[in-house]
């Protein structure tokens, strides 16, 4: 028999296969080397990267909630300058793209950083975290108003060439006028979804169990509201949906694909089970084998009505 | 690092709460240092869902020894291991203790399950070494697994060994052997740590500790585990669990 083709395209961009790893559960890609070759995901997304290094918020940073976790770790990372420097020539050397979450605190921020990436060799895509405080406009979300969304998008569309994901939080009451507002900003995809905003109290202190009072939700507890997500963006736009939220195996994915996803994320499985990805790879070639489909695009998006 | 399936080959309780899991895994890890860890899950269920991190407690050939507190979820699922139950275990993990210099004599500090932490220092320790243990009270502490050349135990309540804490009996140890430059090794309660680098500092002796901390990834892809440092935010797993404790800041 023929092998199948799990190959599928994210804009301009072709992977080998649909599954990649969800930013900020890789660390900068290489930290699962040593159980298993990272060259054979379909793509690795790194942790969000800003203009300067930020330290965090204060810990802890993780709190287990039911079937889940929050995490509130404030998007610590090293900048984009240090990445390109020390961490990007060894991710050249995998066999898989490579593609860069960024944020920032301003439109202007989310630019410049966008200016950085676009001119290095090894960077495939980049995937717009617009989850984050706007700080021109007291700490609401980039990504809650179609306006500041738009706004952040288009401006990195104007220095960036390759491929751009603007990647949504599930935040709002409707993602609808968002995926506009981001397809009119340039983007060629988008990704979703995000951490759901939630909480954890220790009734023995009083006090929130995570340092900064608040995180984001994810893990198998998050997966019907993000299949949800994703079945509704893909009725809303053309551009190819990378559904994320709670993928633990083949099955989870295979859900995603169903309802339109293009491709999938692998965030909190990682942490679970690092070679949840690879098992993730192979379940879903052994299912289409197993229903004689030839192509994983035969697979996206056959939902059948109920 | 490995991620492997551990065999149980016992799981019995030590003191009352404290269980020492002895596991049969495919791949050696002799290699490991004392104060490496391992991050373990327990069954495939997504409730509790992530790995917990646990001490290399003893490391033989194909064997290892996991002593550990039933304290919640994932916990009390390994006290109900049977003998021929599998778990999946990923390490060895971590820095693990720098060894102690030239001339120092060593010192391990377990506050209570500290003492799981400090296992693979224990079986390194010269005659010269020493060892406190401090518990709270005697049933707490599993006196069968603490070795008896060189030790001094305490308990807060005075059921067991000298009264008082680990500090009392470090004070008693200088005491007794008079001028030594010690070299301190200690893995406990945040407390007690604090208190074992004071007493430290104002003794101008070297002290390494084993932190703890929650963690969701346990190899530094999350940033989920840090603690504060002179130097900023560090993450137990990837930059410790072993830090010097002049680094921390309490
Ligand atoms: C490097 C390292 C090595 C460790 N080695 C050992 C060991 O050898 N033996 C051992 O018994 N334990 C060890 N621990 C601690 C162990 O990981 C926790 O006790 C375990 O994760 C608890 O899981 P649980 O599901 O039973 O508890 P949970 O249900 O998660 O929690 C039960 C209670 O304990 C508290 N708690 C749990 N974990 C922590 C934590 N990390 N910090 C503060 N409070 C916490 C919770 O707030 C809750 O009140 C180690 C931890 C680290 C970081
Ligand atoms: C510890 C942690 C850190 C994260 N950091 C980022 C980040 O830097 N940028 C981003 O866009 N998303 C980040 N996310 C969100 C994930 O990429 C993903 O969208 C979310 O966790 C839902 O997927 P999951 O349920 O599979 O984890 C983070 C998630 C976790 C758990
Ligand atoms: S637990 Fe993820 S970085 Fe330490």
């Amino acid at each position: 028999m023929k092998e199948v083709d799990l190959t599928t395209e994210i804009g301009g961009l072709r992977l080998k296969n649909p599954v990649l790893v969800a930013s900020g559960t890789y660390g900068y890609g290489l930290d699962y080397r040593d159980l298993y070759d990272p060259g054979l995901l379909g793509g690795i997304i790194v942790k969000g990267l800003s203009l300067e290094p930020q330290e965090g918020n204060p810990p802890p940073r993780i709190v287990e909630t039911p079937c889940g976790m929050l995490n509130s770790i404030g998007l610590a990372n090293m900048g984009v300058k240090e990445f390109v420097k020390v961490q990007l020539p060894l991710l050249r050397e995998l066999d898989t793209h490579i593609i860069a979450n960024i944020y920032g605190k301003t439109s202007e921020e989310y630019q410049e950083v966008a200016q950085i990436l676009g001119d290095q060799e090894g960077i495939s895509a980049l995937e717009v975290n617009i989850s984050c405080p706007n700080v021109k406009r007291g700490g609401l979300l980039f990504g809650a108003e179609p306006i500041s969304a738009h706004e952040v998008i288009s401006s990195v569309r104007r220095v960036y060439k390759k491929t751009l994901i603007a990647k949504l939080t599930p935040n709002v009451t409707d993602i609808s006028p968002i995926i506009k507002a981001v397809e009119e900003g340039g983007a060629e995809a988008i990704s979703l979804i995000n951490t759901l905003r939630g909480m954890a109290v220790d009734i023995h202190t009083r006090r929130p169990k995570l340092g900064s009072g608040f995180g984001g939700l994810s893990g198998p507890a998050i997966k019907p509201i993000a299949l949800y997500f994703v079945y509704r963006a893909v009725r809303s736009t053309n551009l190819p949906v990378i559904g994320i939220g709670g993928i633990v195996d083949a099955e989870d994915a295979i859900e995603f694909f169903l309802v339109g996803a293009k491709a999938v994320q692998v965030g909190t499985a990682n942490f679970v089970n690092p070679k949840a990805p690879i098992e993730i790879i192979e379940g879903i070639r052994a299912y289409l084998e197993y229903h004689q489909m030839g192509d994983i695009k035969e697979l996206i998006n056959s939902l059948k009505e109920c | 690092m490995k991620d492997q399936v551990g065999v149980v080959l016992s799981n019995r309780e030590v003191s009352r709460d404290l269980f020492l899991l002895r596991l049969r895994v495919p791949y050696q890890m002799r290699e490991s240092r004392p104060g490496q860890f391992v991050m373990l899950k327990v069954g495939t269920s997504h409730d509790p869902l992530l790995r917990r991190p646990f001490s290399l407690f003893k490391v033989r050939e194909r064997e290892v020894e996991i002593l550990y507190k039933v304290v919640g979820k994932a916990t009390s699922m390994m006290r109900d291991l049977r003998d021929g139950d599998t778990v999946s275990l990923m390490g060895p993990l971590g820095n693990g203790f720098q060894p102690w210099g030239e001339g120092e004599t060593p010192l391990l500090v377990a506050g209570g399950i500290g003492l799981a932490g400090l296992g693979l220092l224990e079986e390194m320790l010269p005659e010269e070494g020493f060892l406190v243990a401090g518990f709270r009270t005697r049933d707490e502490a599993p006196l069968e697994l603490i070795r008896k050349r060189n030790s001094i135990i305490t308990s807060e309540d005075g059921s067991l060994g000298i009264k008082g804490t680990v500090i009392d009996g470090i004070e008693m140890l200088l005491r007794e052997v008079g001028k030594t430059k010690f070299s301190l090794f200690a893995c406990g309660s945040r407390g007690m740590l604090k208190a074992v680098s004071l007493f430290a500092r104002s003794h101008s002796t070297n002290c390494q500790l084993l932190l703890e901390s929650y963690m969701a990834c346990g190899v530094g892809a999350c940033q989920g585990c840090v603690i504060l440092t002179h130097s900023g935010y560090k993450r137990v797993c990837r930059d410790g669990p072993v830090f010097s404790s002049d680094q921390i800041v309490w």
